[in-house]
């Protein structure tokens, strides 16, 4: 089971490492702020943030592994940061109340992923064990778990919106889906993180925990199908969805 | 909460209809943009026309002794002499660039 759930994890980790260098690429020369923070969510957390840290909480040299460890949850806490900032960007770019959310969602991932290095630099890999290093690692789940339910929210808003303006002529199929995908990820996300934060607050060790590790290689998965519909869809995908009946949003 | 440029152009115009103060204005316009589905703050002036010629008519029916016609006539002339100014890309223009 465990290397079934690393292959899909695998999977996840590279589609996002793929997805996020793309658009970095594409944010660079046109200086696009919402692709530039997107691309560096996908790139730096999942891309090589977890794995990193995984990788380096397993490395039997303690100087190197401890290196790594803390490079990837640096890596996490600025992928992370770049997610909650390009909702409050994309979705709210008026509202203070959505960029301090942000703001504050970053600062709590950082002084959590600074408390997880802290402990892991005291007892190595066994500090999941310590009290702080668990709450700590619940906090980054829950922000990280707000985050995503706020986008779900954001896309499912979005979506509706889109519906309503296909009545006008207005509303594009292949964006108002893309949305749902959104909306669908997102949901995904919430699941996992919550199903992993129970576990640690069980005190279980969510790298071995069945319900863990199963929801996070299912979600790990499904999200990357969703990554590829969402940002490198098929011809094929998007001429289904513009060629539905009535050609409207019919199919989304 | 600011709208864009085209809202705002349109907010005013109506405003300065007789019977209509800019609170009722706005309210007015904002119930027909959740109609179609849009926002205040990233509405364009094309999606203003389609509002303004489709949706608004309804809505200021019931606001009594205004000439629809004559104030729609005039609220799509604002439009139409709106610069391109170009607002905040909204959610929806991100969105189709990402998965370009």
């Amino acid at each position: 089971m465990l290397q079934i759930a690393l292959v899909c994890v695998g999977i996840y980790t590279l589609m996002s490492a793929f997805v996020g260098a793309r658009l970095v690429l594409r944010a660079v020369p046109t200086r696009s702020v919402p692709e530039l923070l997107m691309g560096v969510a996908y790139l730096s957390a999942p891309g090589f943030g977890y794995p990193l840290a995984v990788i380096g909480s397993g490395l039997q040299d303690r100087t190197s592994g401890m290196v790594m460890f803390g490079v990837g949850q640096a890596m996490i806490v600025v992928g992370c940061t770049c997610f909650f900032f390009f909702n409050a960007r994309v979705f709210r770019p008026q509202s203070v109340l959505a960029q301090a959310a942000a703001g504050v969602g970053a600062i709590l991932f950082a002084l959590s992923g600074s408390e997880i290095v802290r402990g892991h630099m005291a007892i190595g890999a066994d500090a999941l064990g310590l009290a702080s290093v668990r709450a700590a690692s619940v906090t980054m789940l829950a922000v990280l778990g707000l985050a995503y339910a706020w986008t779900a929210f954001e896309g499912f808003r979005h979506h509706s919106l889109m519906r309503r303006r296909a009545r006008f002529g207005l509303g594009d199929p292949v964006v108002a889906n893309r949305f749902l995908l959104w909306a669908f990820a997102g949901s995904l996300q919430v699941i996992a993180d919550s199903v992993s934060a129970h576990s640690l607050r069980g005190g279980a060790d969510i790298t071995t925990d069945a319900a863990s590790v199963f929801a996070t290689s299912l979600v790990g998965i499904v999200n990357s199908g969703l990554l590829v519909l969402i940002f490198i869809p098929p011809a094929r995908y998007t001429r289904w969805l513009t060629r539905a009946p009535r050609g409207s949003l019919a199919a989304v | 909460m600011a709208g864009s440029a085209a809202f705002e152009a349109i907010c005013a115009e109506l405003a300065n209809t007789a019977g209509m103060d800019r609170w009722t204005a706005r309210g007015t316009l904002q119930l027909a943009l959740m109609d179609a589905g849009l926002e205040s703050t990233t509405a364009t002036a094309a999606q203003l026309g389609i509002v303004v010629e489709r949706l608004l008519p309804r809505q200021l029916q019931s606001h009594g002794g205004v000439n629809v016609d004559a104030l729609c006539k005039r609220l799509r002339d604002v439009l139409a002499v709106l610069p391109a100014a170009r607002a905040a890309a909204a959610a929806d223009e991100v969105f189709a660039r990402l998965g370009r």
